[in-house]
This record gives structure tokens, sequence and C-alpha cells, in this order.
């Protein structure tokens, strides 16, 4: 899983024996073993049941999107009411920024912190597309300030612009399989959390329905620009290829993949009377359900325009939360005061929410200003070109972070 | 000792609150500047606005032209609304009509481009609802 944050390990290692007995698996007490409890969160909620169950399960938005859709006219049988309607507008809007904008930072400000930063893994590879940013960003201010340097740097302009249009296509697509791949994550974690232990081939198994969710929502939901043309595109020996045609198939073998994987773990359950907990089986019902009901059912906009904002995001803040309360090191036996609890929240969000503003909001409000910034401003007033370039690269920022931020250290 | 270090946690948890906040309200004010404007809905589901009129009173808008110009010569009557009790509704109306976009439009980031651009959901990136 390319972008799946988190523990994309299995959580069973391959070398290890199991034994059975009628109270369900016994694994081999190695010294991996011992390693691995000790490193377990205590609870199996990453904040509370009920607060889990909303935002990380992914209540939340079917909930949101049936206020919404009862609000707005229950699509179009009664006029829609107006003053609530545009409350709920200001309330998601706000929402989207404060809590959805905000939470790829969450990712990016850890890259940065000491937790990951004194890790004896350096993660190289992981980090090639960061240093691609770093590149882009200097050459940007170098190059609005010494403008006679573009032509030593020419020669680069196209391999970068060729990246740049391959990121900006596919956008819809890796956001969709960045989506996925976090919800699958948490799944795993969830079971990880419960000692619901799952193997190589069945983190495989998972895997493979999830890539095919993917796949589905490229066809359907998150088609990449300009594919989506009703006239479909060209391909060398194909000819014209209409990308929507993709979806019934794939939501089909993505349905059948899925029940599948339902079929055994209920098989599995009833053998070893093993279950998996109920954190991943709503969180993986509800990942499946938005995906494959996106287009058949009519009021799915309602539930999708929440979707990144409480499922996707929520789901990031509530497992940041939780690795960043893990890894303090208060001790636990001292009860924690309102006042280093509030401390902790804000100790917590302040860095984040700050960088949203200074990120994305000071470009637009220097775009708009009457001020003038000498080149920098030249650029900051070039119509949305400068916010686009923040916006996108502060997304693939998150989106590689995430890649080995939240791995677990052992 | 411990009584300072608690008295010093509560005065930088004040400030963070503060750090908070004022960024917080500032968003807000972003989001809801283009929000609680008026303007009118025009043809093909785009929102113009309008500084000068009364809330409610009837204006004619044209149509902006498109790819294709199908809106070109479109012109209606239309009444002056806030733009936040039409912005759900054309959101609504224009995933509904282009599902291929919907994740995109709905991502955050995409929510600010449209909102601060006035502009619907689902084009160009690069010129209309933003990222």
């Amino acid at each position: 899983m390319s972008s799946s944050f988190l523990s994309t390990r299995s959580t069973f290692p391959a070398g290890s024996e199991t034994l059975s007995n009628q109270d369900g698996l016994k694994f081999d007490s190695s010294r991996w073993e011992r390693k691995r409890t000790e490193n377990l969160p205590a609870t199996r909620w990453f904040i509370s049941r009920e607060i889990d169950v909303l935002f990380v399960c992914g209540l939340a938005p079917w909930l949101a999107g049936i206020v919404f859709f009862l609000v707005t006219g229950a699509g179009g049988a009664y006029p829609p009411t107006k003053l609530p309607q545009q409350g709920l507008t200001l309330f998601f809007v706000v929402a989207s920024l404060i809590i959805g904008e905000s939470h790829q930072f969450t990712s990016i400000v850890r890259y940065y912190s000491s937790e990951f930063r004194n890790r004896s893994k350096k993660y190289r590879l992981h980090r090639v597309p960061i240093w691609f940013l770093y590149l882009l960003t200097v050459e940007l201010l170098v190059l609005s300030t010494f403008n006679n340097l573009a032509d030593w740097f020419s020669w680069s302009f196209l391999v970068q612009a060729i990246i740049l249009n391959a990121l900006m296509f596919a956008f819809p697509a890796v956001l969709m399989q960045h989506v996925c791949a976090q919800a699958s994550a948490v799944v795993q974690q969830y079971c990880r959390r419960a000692h619901y232990n799952i193997s190589k081939s069945e983190k495989y198994l998972l895997d493979a329905v999830t890539w095919l969710l993917v796949a589905t929502g490229a066809c359907s939901i998150a088609v990449p620009f300009g594919l989506d043309d009703s006239g479909g595109f060209s391909a060398p020996f194909v000819g014209t290829v209409h990308i929507s045609s993709y979806t019934l198939p794939l939501a089909v073998l993505s349905a059948l993949a899925s029940l599948m994987v339902a079929v055994y773990v209920v098989n599995r359950g009833l053998e070893k009377n093993n279950w998996p907990p109920l954190g991943a089986v709503l969180l993986a019902v509800n990942c499946v359900a938005l995906i494959l009901l996106a287009v058949p059912l009519p009021g799915m906009a309602y539930v999708w325009l929440f979707v990144p904002l409480f499922f996707h995001a929520t789901q990031h803040w509530a497992l940041a939360w939780s690795t960043c309360q893990r890894e303090s090191k208060r001790d636990s036996a001292v009860p924690m005061t309102m006042v280093s609890r509030i401390v902790d929240i804000c100790k917590f969000i302040a860095p984040m929410m700050v960088l949203t503003v200074v990120v994305l909001f000071i470009p637009q409000f220097l775009k708009r200003s009457p001020m003038s910034f000498g080149n920098i401003g030249v650029i900051f007033s070039s119509g949305e070109s400068l916010s686009v370039f923040f916006s996108m690269a502060v997304f693939y920022a998150h989106y590689f972070a995430d890649r080995m931020v939240w791995r677990p250290k052992n | 000792m411990t009584k300072i270090r608690d008295r010093l946690w509560t005065v930088t948890s004040i400030g963070l609150l503060v750090a908070l906040v004022v960024p917080a309200t500032w968003i807000a004010a972003a989001y809801a500047v283009p929000l609680t404007a008026m303007g009118a809905p025009v043809p093909g589901g785009a929102f113009q606005i309008f500084t000068t009129g009364k809330l409610g009173s009837v204006v004619k808008v044209t149509a902006i032209p498109k790819r294709n110009n199908r809106f070109q010569t479109v012109s209606s009557d239309s009444r002056l609304v806030k733009n936040s009790e039409t912005w759900m509704n054309r959101w609504l109306s224009t995933v509904q009509a282009k599902r291929t976009a919907l994740l995109w439009s709905s991502y955050p980031a995409s929510i600010r481009g449209q909102v601060l651009s006035s502009q619907e959901a689902g084009g160009d990136p690069m010129s209309s609802g933003g990222w």
C-alpha cells in the first residue's frame, strides 16, 4: 500500500509459529511479540468510542448528509429552507478549512519533529518527493528575484513541467488512493489495538480490495483531470476510451472482493472464535459503501460533501492526537488537570492552525492587498497560480510525509 | 516551584488559545465575506456578485460565456440573494451534473477556491474552483 501511513506492515511476523486452542489463536511468545505488546496502545479506540464511531469510522458524513439533504429541500421534494441553509453552509465552509485543510499540516509538522527526526531509519527514498518540493520553492524564490538566471535553468523546466503536470492531472485519483489507503491503515490499527492479528496474506487481500476500490473511485467520482470529457480520449492501439465505462465492471469486482473478505472474516470468526473489532468493521463497511454507492445512489452528493471533512480529515486528526498522547512523556499515574489538558490540546492544534493561515491564506491576502511586494508581489498577484501551487505543494507534502511519519518505531 | 510552573503553563495555554482564536477568526472572516456577499444566480450555474441593490430586488443577469459560448446570449431576471443561500444548491447541482469530479469538488482546498473565487465546482482547477 503505497500511501497508507501508520502500520502498513503485517502485524504478525511471517516466521513466527502459531498454536491454536479453543480460546482462539495463541502466538509464540517470542521477543518480537513481547516488544509488540509493549508498543500497543492502552485502549481500543483512538479518542473515545462515541467520537471514533462518528468521526473515524465514518458515521458523521451520513448523519450530516441527511441533515443537509432535508434542509436543502430533500432533492427538490419541497422548497429549501433558507435560514438554516445559510447557517449550515457557513458552518460547513469554515469547518472545511479549520478541520479539513489544517489536517494536512499534522503530518508535515511531525515530519520536522524530533520524534521523527531522531529515528534510526532515515527513509531516504521516501524523502525524494519532499526534496523536489524544496527545489521548486527555492527555484521560485530565486528566479523571481534574479530573472536573468532563468536561462541557466531553462534545460530543467521541461522535466519539472512534466512532473508537475502529471501531479496535477492525477490529483483526484491520488486523493482517492490517499483516502482509501488511510482507511485501510486505520482498519489495521483497530485490529492491532484489539489483538486481532492480520497475517501477511490477509494484509495482501485487504490491499487488493483497497486498490480495487481506488480504481472504481478513479473511474467514477475521482476521474483525473481531462479524462472526464464526455467524448472520451484516444489512446494508442485502443482507440477512443471512455473511462466511465470501466466503472460498472470495477464496481462489481470491488463488491465481490469485499464480499469475499466479509465471508472470510465470518468464517475465521466461526472457526477460531476470533472476531474483528467493531471499529474496524464499521470503518471497512463505510469505506466500501461510500465508494460503491456514490454513483447509483442519487443523494450521495450530500454525504460526499462531508467525506473529506468528517471521514478523512477527522480520522487523521484523531490518529495524530492519539499518537501524540501515546508518545508524550507524561507520567500516566498522575491524573491530568483541566489546565494541563487544555495546554496539551493547544500545543497540539496551534502550530497546525498557524501554519494553515500562513501557508494557505497569506498568498490570498497578499494577492488582494493593494500594497506592492516587489517581484514577489508580482507572483502573488498573478491570478490563482500561487495559491494553486501552495495548495498542491501542501497536499503532496502531506501525502508523501504520511507515508513515513506515522509508522511505528519498531 | 510547582506553582510557578503551573502558572507559566496557564499563561502559555492562554497565549496559545489566543494564537489559535485570532487566525481562526481570520479564516472564518475570509470565508464568510464571499458567502455573505449579495448577488444573483446566473444561467449556467455561476453566481454574479452585485455590490449595490437591496436583498430581494430583481436584477438582469447575463450568463458568463463558456468555452463553447453556449450561454453567451442567455440573460434573465434574477432575485438578489446571499451567496450562502445559493452556494449549496449550486454545489449540489454542479456535482449532480458532473459526478466524475465529486471527490475533488468536496475537497477542502477546492471548497476554499470555490468560495473565494465565487465560481462553480468541477471546472478547470487552474481557473475555477481552485484547489
